[in-house]
């Protein structure tokens, strides 16, 4: 069999909007194990990798379920407003370096 | 295994088979043995244990391909799935910003109502405060920015103001940050490009309308006078630093004919950073454009005339192409985190709402007061409850195409009796546009074999 256009490769070519896809354009790099690229209107991504439950992390896929999360609320002594570490749900954040709380997009209604 | 319901087959040289798969997006040649063996894999009877080597390698690329697809698979579900996963994701916020509505071009076809309003400070300013606040979501990795108008550039140093902030909160943050922008370029001069080339500004779109003398018509200043030849210089000049998308609108008058067209804009053809394609003009989006409907092709016609006009570039060499493929959600208008801020800190949803009150569902300098109709139309649009779509080839691709067409809107956008075509073009010429591109890559692939047989006998 000849592939005249492989599946999920990226174009050589690039026009705007959804179509755009573009190594550099997309934040697409060769990730390992991924096997669809597609484009979400503002960037391509990796659709699935070798199993469910990983994520793409530029190079390779990475099993995101893998993160340490603290098992409270409360927030440890070292806290980034914006890690996704350090609370117990994603989601949640630790605003004032003491106390999680869940966090509310300023965009949406 | 089963065969894939998106499949799309299509006849090859010499007895071949082509395939092309609208969920995967690949696109093949089965020679008549690996077209017969494909289609004894897709009848059931068969033991993958028994494969010589050739067929193991061959069953694989058909699975790699989506071309099989596992027995149990429902493939309207899988394209449902990535669809939600996409539109709902949290890792992703994009805004079009829109630093004026004014601009220095009065195209006789523009679908937006002039009103020169500049974004204000306070808009510019809370734009920042909402982004900061935003970004202390766990979730965000990629941030994408289009700068709309009116023209950007009219509203070049919020652009800038605003790039610079925007960058240095993804490097704080580890965020990935893009964006691009449409532009007519009668600005867009060497020392702007590169400015914005370092604003990781990742291209800009022009626009050219048919030949020169069609061009200078429609296309023309706020003040009057032509723009062909400055655009052509500029989108030039700035390809040095910038990749350049050049859509080309097509219509009745210019479809008559693609040898002035082409031979107008061959000095763009083939240049490093320059990307052609055709775009069809509507006149559907407001009544501010209404005035050019005599002169738009309705879908069907265009795909026929795009058919014309790819074929017609090969035949000239100016290396345009052509691909679709699948994609994870419709548009940015349905996701929730995606908005359109217009130069008065007004929030719509569809670019081609700016400026229009009635469709907007908020304004940034007061969140709390939304208009839920105007916003949770959009972002609950559903491309699977569409009686017309199920079961369509082409869903993976189109996901039920604009939802400006389906969706109920208060505005002169619907207020015309006109019926909206909803598909897609390539639904009208899909094998036509694919067979070309077939006939290209085996061009190209011949030309690279002669050329390595006379580097080898050099």
């Amino acid at each position: 069999m000849n592939w005249i256009i492989k599946p999920g490769s990226p174009i050589d070519d690039f026009v705007p909007y959804c179509q755009a896809d573009k190594p550099s354009q997309c934040n697409y790099k060769d990730c390992a194990g991924a096997e669809t690229y597609t484009c979400t209107g503002v960037h391509c991504e990796v659709l699935t990798c070798v199993a469910g439950g990983y994520t793409c992390n530029n190079a390779s896929c990475v099993d995101y379920w893998g993160q340490c999360f603290q098992t409270d609320a409360t927030c440890p002594t070292y806290c980034p407003t914006y890690c996704p570490t350090y609370c117990p749900t994603k989601g949640w954040i630790c605003t004032d370096g003491k106390v999680c709380n869940p966090y509310t997009n300023p965009i949406l209604p | 295994m089963k065969e894939s319901m998106y499949n799309i087959w299509m006849e090859g040289d010499n007895g071949a088979k082509l395939c092309y798969n609208a969920f995967a997006s690949g696109f093949a040649e089965l020679d008549k043995e690996t077209y017969k063996f494909f289609m004894k894999c897709a009848s059931k009877k068969i033991d993958p244990n028994n494969f010589t080597d050739k067929e193991k390698e061959s069953y694989e690329q058909f699975k790699k391909g989506g071309m099989l697809v596992e027995e149990t698979l429902n493939e309207q579900d899988r394209v449902k799935l990535k669809f939600l996963q996409s539109t709902y994701s949290p890792n992703s916020l994009g805004y079009t910003l829109l630093p004026t509505m004014a601009c220095n071009f009065k195209c006789t076809y523009c679908f937006e109502e002039q009103k020169p309003v500049s974004m204000s400070r306070e808009v510019i300013d809370k734009i920042k405060e909402m982004t900061t606040e935003a970004f202390k979501s766990s979730y965000l990795e990629y941030f994408a920015i289009t700068w709309f108008g009116g023209e950007p550039l009219l509203g070049y140093d919020t652009v800038i103001e605003l790039s610079d902030f925007f960058i240095n909160l993804c490097n704080e943050r580890k965020v990935k940050y893009s964006s691009h922008m449409i532009s007519n370029c009668w600005l867009l001069d060497k020392e702007k490009a590169k400015a914005l080339s370092e604003r990781k500004v990742t291209h800009i779109q022009a626009t050219i309308d048919g030949p020169p003398d069609i061009h200078n018509q429609r296309r023309v200043l706020r003040g009057g006078g032509p723009t062909f030849d400055r655009i052509v210089q500029n989108v030039l000049e700035a390809s040095e630093f910038i990749p350049i998308a050049v859509r080309v609108n097509v219509d009745k008058e210019i479809a008559k004919d693609f040898t002035p067209l082409f031979d107008s804009i061959k000095i763009l053809a083939g240049k490093k950073n320059i990307s052609i394609y055709p775009g069809l003009l509507t006149s559907e989006a407001t009544k501010a454009c209404a005035s050019v409907e005599n002169m738009c092709l309705n879908v069907q016609e265009y795909a026929e005339v795009l058919t014309k006009f790819y074929q017609s570039a090969i035949e000239k060499n100016l290396g345009f192409s052509w691909y679709v493929r699948s994609m994870s959600s419709s548009c940015c208008a349905t996701r929730p985190t995606s908005t359109v801020i217009c130069p008065d800190g007004s929030l719509v949803r569809c670019w081609n709402q700016v400026g229009q009150e009635k469709e907007s569902y908020g304004n940034i300098m007061d969140m709390k007061a939304i208009n839920g109709e105007n916003y949770f139309k959009w972002v609950l649009f559903n491309p699977f409850d569409k009686e017309e779509c199920d079961g369509c080839v082409f869903m993976p691709c189109c996901l039920a195409n604009c939802p400006a067409k389906w969706l109920p809107m208060t505005t002169d956008f619907t207020q015309t009796d006109r019926k909206l075509e909803k598909c897609a073009s390539y639904k009208y010429n899909i094998k036509d546009l694919l067979k070309i591109t077939y006939a290209e890559k085996k061009k190209e692939a011949q030309k690279k074999q002669e050329e390595e047989k006379a580097a080898q006998k050099a």
